[in-house]
């Protein structure tokens, strides 16, 4: 279940020191002695229990390729459209940027028969983007499947 | 038949996926990318980078996923889900920490950027020697143990006393490099370990 913490107050103040890194997410389970932050640890260990890191080693492997590519496809979008002053930034990213990195994914996505982390993981990216844009997978049926 | 690994003969991202290797008695090659990229190498790539890796049919990008890939083989992902959980944690520290020092590396003024990283390192420093049970992460050599080792054998490189302040994390660090494999790697290493990362 989620519980809430607002950044700045004294709940979160007194917490923030307790938590490994000190930043959010944090994932906590008791019962196990689980507690851990960093948002793709989080999600692996959550994949692991719902059994969605692929059925052998080689579909965990695409699944893996895929958690890596969403990141760099996410952190490629935080630095144009919230990091950059330029307006120019936004679009030159979902025009030029953009487009190559879903042309790799165009390829590897058929590929993939059951449902992994990974793909959720680039299902979370492009969600985030298309908020911004949704025709950004125009020009790619495989990826927007 | 042996996994390939095409990279730069750099330490860089090479060192994490041979120590897995090492370890776990996984037979490598090496393919080095130098008068060869970028082509006819990077049409070969699945993201158009390096490294990747080549086992039988199998072939994938991402440093991450061919460590993770290589340390599911070898059986070091984590037994429970607590070890688990920590080991992808510090896994993804030494992440954060990687992406500090290629920032500090492009950057316009090195001196200045090295010294931002520097300062940042410190607070990574002190959360992970938190995490520390005595002077190990989890109770038996995980991915995440050896990702901590080769960031830390990365950094020690350019700024080989950095750890002084942190005597637990220097513990740690003696531990797996006391580990046999590891030991015998570093005496007389297989691939070319260069140290691209420098302060000047």
């Amino acid at each position: 279940y989620q519980r809430r913490v607002h950044g700045g107050s004294p709940e979160w103040l007194k917490t923030k020191d307790k938590i490994p890194f000190g930043q959010v997410p944090l994932l906590e389970d008791h019962d196990n002695g689980i507690f851990i932050s960093q948002s793709l640890a989080i999600a692996h260990l959550l994949a692991r229990r719902a059994d969605l890191l692929g059925n052998n080693n080689i579909e965990f492997a695409v699944s893996e390729q895929l958690v890596q590519y969403s990141e760099d496809i996410f952190q490629a979008m935080i630095k144009a459209c919230y990091l950059s002053e330029s307006k120019d930034e936004p679009l030159r990213f979902v025009n030029e940027t953009l487009p190559p990195m879903l042309g790799y994914l165009e390829k590897i996505l058929p590929n993939c028969l059951n449902m992994t982390l990974g793909q959720l993981a680039i299902f979370g990216a492009i969600n985030f983007i298309m908020d911004g844009d949704s025709s950004i997978l125009d020009k790619f049926p495989c990826t927007l499947r | 038949m042996p996994v390939s690994i095409t990279y730069f003969g750099i330490k860089a991202r090479n060192l994490l996926p041979i120590l897995i290797c090492e370890v776990g008695g996984v037979e490598y090659e090496f393919v080095n990318a130098a008068g060869q990229w970028p082509e006819p190498l990077k049409s070969q790539s699945p993201f158009g980078q390096l490294p990747f890796l080549v086992d039988g049919d199998l072939r994938i990008g991402q440093s991450l996923a061919i460590a993770r890939y290589l340390a599911r083989k070898v059986g070091i992902l984590g037994d429970s889900d607590a070890e688990y959980g920590q080991s992808e944690q510090i896994t993804q520290e030494m992440e954060d920490i990687y992406m500090g020092i290629a920032k500090a590396q492009n950057s316009p003024d090195k001196a200045a950027g090295y010294a931002e990283f520097f300062q940042k390192l410190n607070v990574h420093l002190t959360n992970l020697q938190k995490l520390l049970k005595g002077d190990r992460f989890t109770s038996k050599l995980t991915l995440g143990e050896l990702a901590i080792f080769s960031i830390f054998n990365i950094i020690a490189d350019f700024k080989p006393d950095f750890l002084g302040g942190h005597p637990q994390l220097q513990s740690f660090y003696n531990s797996i490099g006391s580990i046999p494999q590891i030991k015998a790697f570093f005496e007389n290493p297989k691939v070319p370990l260069n140290q691209y990362f420098k302060i000047e």
